[in-house]
């Protein structure tokens, strides 16, 4: 979960006084409050960060404190600013940027190579990671090589795609498919989102493309033992559809997931 | 027990192990296969053309008692296929009959790409008496304006598909090649329509490599990405109309892959320019050598064999991921300004045509 400060939730914190405390009037609640040395300064780093995020920065200044103590000290304050209503939880359609999804040039291959690299395999509270299941340490990497992650696009057995922040233009994602042989059915095999609440809007790209080439549904295969949150491609319109048992590497379940795509959008 | 032995043989025979023929690249003491150049001259003035053959070529031929020499080489070395290439082969044609003849007579099998424009029956009949085994015509679209458009010259198509129906009719399956492009991509779906019809369930296709005149015309023949996002799909949906269809993408760059990944594979293929030098690939710009001068096990043993693990082609090898580092050399292939690697010298070699 991320946390941002509320724009002009509040007065004041415009100097330190005496004894090191800030001054403030919140907007929801006008009586004063004082900010001391510590929560100011959590204050400060309340903006697009997850509590984790704020931990990890304060572990760095402050070595000698222990991590209990500087974890206790920001969630609680993150929680006095909720009540004030200076900080928000940041939900998706506030964070979600619009996505553009691009088919890959040559040139392509080795960037997405680099990125999907960077995420070293793991998925975390910030980016979205999902590859198949029995890709993992060096399966992982020697899979998404450049020249292989090409060999594959190639020969059709894994059609890569650019997401991309329309606004910057920068390049946040890469999509993998594969298009069944009867070109109805489109398998998502790779998604990696340096955020993850990009995910609806890189997924309805995707569609919108999809629907102009008569796909009628895309689909993504989970094991059982997959850190993907089921839950939020449920909450993206996909249903459980079958259960493919004792076929992942570990020999556990495979769930597939499939949601048709519409003909007609509702904006 | 007899019962189970044959099974275990056969599925040792079936089993297909990459990772083993790999390693079995590693005994080679000859290529797999070879391109032979007959000649740089072309009568066709191909817009995509990586070697720039035509009317002016860039290379000069050798005599055809020189290229009878090269033949013998090729038997010396035992190399089991050879494909004839240019230029246009045919301009060559009482040569090819006698390069065709001697290297079939010797158990290697070859094949030969052509335009088709001088394909008779007479000629197809006598080239396949002679060993020639498979024969390869390039379709850029299905109207005549286009392919003639592609290839430089009135009347190209309707040459190609005669000889498409001739070499069918000679009981040769003719392999049908398809390059495309920004200027025909959308014809593949029609192509294949023909094909199809004919009774050929084959199309070969590669990517367009701007190389050559390829190199000169790319704003005008190279795909974007959502030109080639709908030619796939064109493939997609033909390939769903005609289940029994192949339609064949070669990745051009696979073996330049094959040598910068694998720490055992000799050289499995080269080609040899019409002025007989030995190309090490025909996207990179080094030679090894020249197939009148030396004999091709000489120089297999001087360093051929190794040559993708030299410093200097490995560093070039590696550097390629995809066909925009392939276009973005700094010596272009084709181009006169090949890497000369034969003797131990490293130079830049200029040829005179």
């Amino acid at each position: 979960m991320f946390y941002t400060r509320v724009k002009k939730s509040y007065v004041g914190l415009l100097r330190e006084e005496e004894n090191g405390t800030r001054l403030f009037y919140p907007v929801s609640y006008s009586k004063p409050h004082f900010m001391n040395k510590s929560v100011y300064e959590i204050w400060n780093l309340i903006e697009n960060r997850t509590e984790e995020d704020i931990v990890e920065v304060m572990k760095k200044k402050y070595p000698k404190v222990g991590e209990d103590r500087l974890r206790k000290d920001v969630k609680h304050t993150i929680a006095y600013f909720i009540n004030l209503e200076m900080v928000k939880e940041v939900n998706e359609c506030m964070e979600e940027k619009v996505c553009d999804i691009r088919m890959f040039e040559e040139k392509d291959f080795t960037n997405a190579s680099k990125f999907i690299m960077s995420t070293g395999g793991v998925a975390t509270d910030k980016n979205f990671l999902f590859t198949s299941n029995h890709l993992q340490g060096e399966t992982f990497k020697n899979y998404y090589k450049a020249i292989n992650m090409r060999t594959n696009h190639f020969h059709q057995i894994e059609v890569f795609l650019n997401v991309v922040d329309k606004e910057t233009e920068e390049n946040i994602g890469v999509i993998g498919i594969y298009v069944c042989p009867n070109n109805s059915v489109v398998y998502i095999t790779t998604i990696v989102l340096s955020n993850k609440y990009n995910l609806e809007s890189a997924l309805n790209g995707l569609e919108t493309m999809l629907r102009n080439q008569t796909v009628k549904e895309i689909k993504i295969k989970f094991a059982d033992d997959s850190s993907v949150d089921e839950q939020l491609f449920c909450s993206l319109g996909f249903k459980k559809e079958s259960v493919i048992l004792f076929e992942t590497i570990n020999g556990g379940d495979f769930f597939i997931y499939g949601k048709e795509i519409e003909r007609e959008r509702v904006c | 027990m007899k019962v189970l032995d044959h099974f275990l043989i056969g599925q040792q025979i079936c089993n297909y192990n990459k990772s083993s023929i790999q390693k079995e690249y590693g005994n080679l003491k000859g290529p797999l296969n070879i391109m032979w150049d007959m000649t740089n001259r072309c009568n066709l003035h191909c817009m995509h053309c990586y070697n720039g053959s035509g009317e002016e070529p860039r290379y000069k031929d050798l005599s055809d008692e020189d290229m009878m020499v090269i033949g013998r080489h090729i038997v010396e070395a035992g190399i089991p296929i050879v494909c004839f290439c240019g230029g246009e082969p045919l301009l060559r044609y009482s040569l090819i009959v006698r390069l065709a003849n001697l290297l079939s007579e010797n158990g290697i099998l070859v094949n030969m790409v052509t335009n088709g424009l001088l394909l008779t029956k007479e000629r197809i009949k006598e080239l396949k008496n002679n060993g020639i085994n498979g024969i390869q015509i390039s379709l850029d679209s299905y109207s005549p304006e286009v392919h003639d458009k592609f290839r430089g010259r009135t009347g190209a198509y309707q040459k190609a598909m005669s000889a498409i129906e001739n070499i069918l009719l000679s009981g040769i399956v003719p392999e049908v090649t398809f390059i495309p492009t920004k200027v025909n991509y959308m014809d593949v779906g029609g192509v294949i329509d023909i094909l199809y019809k004919m009774g050929i369930k084959k199309l070969n296709s590669m990517p367009f490599i701007p190389i050559g005149r390829g190199y000169d015309n790319k704003k005008k023949l190279k795909m974007s990405s959502r030109e080639q996002w709908e030619f796939d799909w064109i493939i997609h949906r033909k390939r769903r109309e005609y289940m029994d269809f192949e339609f064949n993408n070669g990745d051009p760059l696979e073996h330049i892959y094959l040598f910068s990944q694998n720490p055992y594979a000799k050289t499995i293929t080269y080609e040899i320019r019409c002025n007989g030098d030995i190309v090490v690939s025909p996207y990179l710009p080094f030679l090894y050598g020249n197939a009148v001068e030396s004999s091709l096990n000489e120089l297999w043993d001087a360093g051929l064999k190794d040559i993708w693990r030299t410093p200097l082609v490995r560093n070039a090898s590696e550097r390629i991921i995809s066909l925009e580092e392939i276009e973005n050399q700094d010596n272009m292939p084709w181009n006169n300004e090949d890497y000369q690697m034969y003797e131990g010298g490293v130079y830049d070699v200029l040829y005179q045509s």
